[in-house]
């Protein structure tokens, strides 16, 4: 009976992760295929779209763009949930359901209508469209999700420890950096990768707020697809995954961070 | 920021009117190119990918090195270049702006692209009649120059489909039902399909109901903005026949598709891309120069090469291995041009219609 | 009586985030609910007016959208989150390193970018596609025609919820002290007593969280039902697309986004209530 557990268990792991990745390893899978078009039958093993990419810098170019917003954006963004967590709890105790619901609100505003109502708004006052505006949009647009992932571990967290830190002679700095945040390392952890991951393969958001200097890489993906299927996307992609497995490993071996524990 | 003398036009001006007048009709533009200050930044307003790395190799290069202003792209699908050129009206990010004809018609009317004056444009001359196709207010100004024309036409799969069609009528044959893609009512050639079909159906321009009614009984198996939204379906055979243009059918051709186009009787649907100067713009004589040097025809050579487009400039020769491979040379005579700034007048109305009368007909599954 | 302070550090704790949503979306929200109700191509009055809310409340074919939208967003989501909540459960038997590469591994695809990953539907769906080519020709099944339904376009929305309802879930029901488990034990409880009366009733908070997001990502989904719903199956969002991009109708899309807003609000609203009553009976 227990055996017969133990496999349904693997069984169901191994479906759901089938299911969730499977689409996307045939895509990586095709970048390797010297066929002209995709999709095709397999033709041969090839890295001339790995090669051609290089002929394209604008992908190199807007891969950086879009980590730098992501990076930046997603920041902000945290820090921003861990401080109005850190507000709401500290004083109630409890999530500020008001509160909550107005900050989590841009994810109720379809994305592309809210980059060109940011667009038509900062035209208003003469902010043509740039990083900062960029920025700020990713921002907020991935706020909700921040909050969500920070306010879960703000529930469990023991503000006795303050006192008791206070009493030990501790300020509100290092009291956050030594006791609050090692704490809620996984909420502050998982909020930040929720938010890099939105905001660097996010679309609509940056539909309407980018210009020839930073132009993000789904953007840049998005027009070259409309053109022609190229087998060269796949191979973008797959750059992109072996980058964040790379990362995820290395962040894990040297930096001992992990998104869990 | 580009330093505009009088006297650097004055002198261009000058040496454009002794050669137009000598006739030296040259392969590069001879408008003397205006030189600017050293990192002055030029910016395109462009589809991405393919159009983009053409547009940098067959117009952008000559241009960086005749003034040595340097290029920077702003790409995109055309609904969002288009709003933003809306959204940013005061102050614009680019100067010269790729689009439709109706595109350049909507933008002109809607004052964020400006007219270009003929005396600027030395190849104007050389540019086929039909392709003109948005018109100028004013005698001395041309609305943008065409760069690409590019048609709409049946296709079909040449392993399956024994019998080429032959008519717009037969994407209603039973045989077809269910197995062709058509062009989306969100397609910018649905206004000029409209009423074509109309017209075939006892309709006009003004009279749409019969082709709306008439379409309310197609079978589509797909409807396609862009050709990648049904190229793998001709591949797994659940589509044999295409309305599409004859860009992205010599593209498919190019990768290895099993695709042929059959032009109706009724002719196939020309169409003009442009490039039109964006009102407010920093550099209008730079501006003037790029477009000039997109009419040249070692521009429009290049450009059908790579982009699979029809040149419109009528004085090129177009080489024979170039209109083997594509649809590309003057096929003007077989195909039907429209009114792009009526197209832009009607066009969110008749979508409307077509989104709400005809496409939950074509309910596919 | 005493007039009550106002908690300054709470409201300077508070104050980025008020900030960036009034500002960064307020604002534009002002701007979107203004162009709402303006003249436009379809409807050139000369003032402004419901008129657009009222073409896309009374036709029939835009409530239908609008059912659509949201049936896709809420089947999702039931299908969504029961299935990341096990996924979830049977993670936390993993540990450590293993656990930190399976987690991340969900999210790779979602960062391969959902345009890429669409690609990889579209080739695999078709009737004669390496799937179901396969399994037709051997004559196990029908042709199943899945390009162009619901049925594919809510595929790919549950392929792409559920990286985010399991790190959610993963993250809420990690927190659950062991020591409750180890408490129950102690006094004898079965597997099933500890998951109705620990791990269920201490996880709804992640549920609810999970709920939200999940459907909020299947409501706000523009790229599935574009490429690969059928042609007469708009959602709002493909819709709201179409408006801006297409017709360049902003007071339409305007009107339809505001649409999209207040049924999102109200079921977020409703299933917020909802659980509200099952966390604190």
């Amino acid at each position: 009976m227990r055996e017969i557990l133990a496999a349904g268990r693997w069984l169901y792991l191994i479906a759901i992760y089938a299911f969730v990745v499977g689409p996307m390893l045939f895509v990586c899978a095709a970048s390797l295929n010297s066929a002209a078009n995709f999709p095709a039958n397999f033709d041969g093993i090839t890295f001339k779209w790995y090669e051609a990419i290089l002929k394209y810098p604008e992908f190199t170019r807007a891969a950086w763009v879009s980590a730098l917003v992501a990076l930046v954006s997603s920041i902000i963004a945290v820090a921003a949930a861990f401080l109005a967590g850190y507000g709401m709890f500290r004083s109630d105790r409890k999530e500020s359901v008001v509160l909550s619901t107005v900050l989590a609100s841009p994810i109720l505003v379809p994305q592309i209508v809210l980059s060109l109502a940011t667009l038509q708004f900062l035209a208003l006052f003469g902010v043509s469209s740039g990083l900062a505006g960029l920025v700020a949009v990713h921002t907020v647009h991935s706020l909700p999700f921040a909050l969500r992932l920070v306010l879960s571990g703000f529930s469990r967290y023991n503000f006795s420890l303050e006192e008791a830190s206070a009493n030990l002679g501790a300020g509100r700095l290092t009291t956050w950096w030594q006791v609050t945040m090692p704490l809620l390392k996984a909420n502050l952890i998982a909020g930040f990768t929720f938010c890099f991951i939105l905001s660097f393969v996010n679309l609509p958001i940056s539909l309407f707020l980018t210009d020839a200097r930073t132009a993000t890489l789904p953007l840049v993906m998005f027009a070259h697809l409309e053109a022609r299927i190229d087998p060269m996307l796949p191979a973008v992609a797959s750059i992109i995954v072996i980058a964040a497995a790379v990362t995820t490993i290395l962040l894990e071996r040297y930096l001992r961070i992990r998104l869990v524990d | 920021m580009s330093k505009f003398s009088r006297r650097s036009v004055i002198k261009g001006f000058a040496a454009t009117t002794a050669l137009a007048v000598t006739g030296v009709g040259a392969a590069r533009p001879t408008l003397a190119a205006p030189s600017v200050a050293k990192g002055t930044v030029f910016t395109v307003s462009t589809w991405g990918g393919t159009s983009q790395a053409a547009v940098k190799k067959w117009i952008g290069e000559e241009f960086e090195r005749a003034t040595g202003a340097t290029l920077a792209y702003d790409i995109g699908i055309l609904g969002t270049r288009y709003s933003k050129l809306i959204a940013q009206r005061a102050n614009p990010s680019a100067d010269v702006f790729f689009c439709s004809d109706e595109a350049l018609a909507s933008g002109l009317a809607a004052g964020v692209l400006e007219p270009v004056r003929k005396k600027a444009l030395t190849n104007l001359p050389e540019v086929a009649d039909w392709a003109m196709s948005v018109k100028s207010s004013s005698a001395d100004t041309v609305a943008g120059v065409p760069y690409a024309m590019i048609a709409l036409l049946m296709a079909y799969n040449p392993e399956t489909v024994m019998t080429a069609p032959t008519s717009w009528n037969d994407l209603w044959n039973p045989e077809f039902a269910g197995k062709f893609s058509m062009i989306s009512p969100a397609h910018s050639v649905m206004p000029p399909f409209l009423q074509v079909i109309s017209e075939m159906n006892g309709g006009s321009a003004t009279n749409i109901a019969p082709g709306l009614a008439k379409l309310a009984q197609l079978r589509p198996g797909k409807l396609h903005v862009v050709y990648p939204d049904w190229a793998g379906l001709l591949k797994s055979g659940e589509v044999v026949m295409a309305t599409e243009l004859t860009s992205y059918l010599d593209v498919m051709r190019s990768q290895g598709y099993p695709i042929e186009y059959a032009v109706p009787k009724e002719k196939g649907i020309g169409l003009m891309n442009f490039v039109g100067v964006i009102k407010g713009t920093k550099n209008p004589d730079l501006a003037e120069y790029f477009l000039d040097l997109t009419i040249s025809q070692q521009s429009q050579l290049g450009l059908a090469s790579d982009l699979f487009i029809s040149p419109i400039n009528a004085k090129l020769d177009v080489p024979s291995d170039l209109q083997k491979k594509c649809f590309c040379g003057d096929r003007s005579a077989s195909l039907r041009f429209f009114d792009p700034a009526e197209s832009a007048k009607v066009r969110p109305m008749w979508t409307e219609r077509l989104m709400t009368e005809v496409v939950p007909n074509w309910k596919t599954r | 009586m005493k007039k009550p302070r106002i908690d300054i550090a709470k409201s300077l704790l508070l104050l980025p985030s008020l900030l960036l949503v009034t500002v960064l979306l307020g604002l534009p929200l002002v701007v979107i609910f203004v162009a709402s109700f303006q003249p436009n191509a379809l409807f050139p009055a000369d003032r402004v007016g419901l008129f657009n809310y009222g073409y896309l409340v009374g036709s029939q074919y835009y409530l239908g959208i609008l059912v659509r939208t949201l049936r896709l967003a809420i089947v999702g989501a039931l299908i969504t989150v029961p299935l990341g909540y096990v996924t979830a459960m049977l993670l936390q038997r993993v540990s450590g390193r293993a656990a930190n590469l399976a987690i991340m591994g969900l999210t790779f695809p979602i960062l391969a970018g959902p345009l890429v990953v669409i690609l990889g539907w579209m080739a695999l769906l078709p009737n004669r596609g390496p799937i179901f080519g396969p399994l037709v020709d051997a004559g196990w099944i029908a042709p199943p025609d899945l390009l162009g339904t619901e049925v594919a376009v809510l595929a790919s929305l549950v392929q792409f919820m559920l990286p985010f309802a399991i790190l959610t879930l993963f993250t809420s029901l990690r927190q659950i002290p062991n020591d409750l488990y180890e408490a129950s034990r102690n006094l004898g409880a079965s597997a099933l007593q500890k998951f109705l009366h620990i791990t269920l009733p201490l996880s709804l908070p992640g549920v609810l969280s999970s709920t939200i997001i999940v459907f909020s990502l299947g409501a706000s989904s523009y790229i599935s039902p574009h490429y690969l719903g059928g042609a007469a199956d708009q959602t709002l969002t493909t819709l709201i697309a179409q408006f801006v991009l297409v017709t360049y109708n902003s007071p339409m899309a305007a009107a339809s986004a505001m649409l999209l807003i207040a049924i999102m609000v109200a079921v977020i609203f409703g299933v917020g209530t909802a659980f509200g009553r099952l966390i604190r009976p």
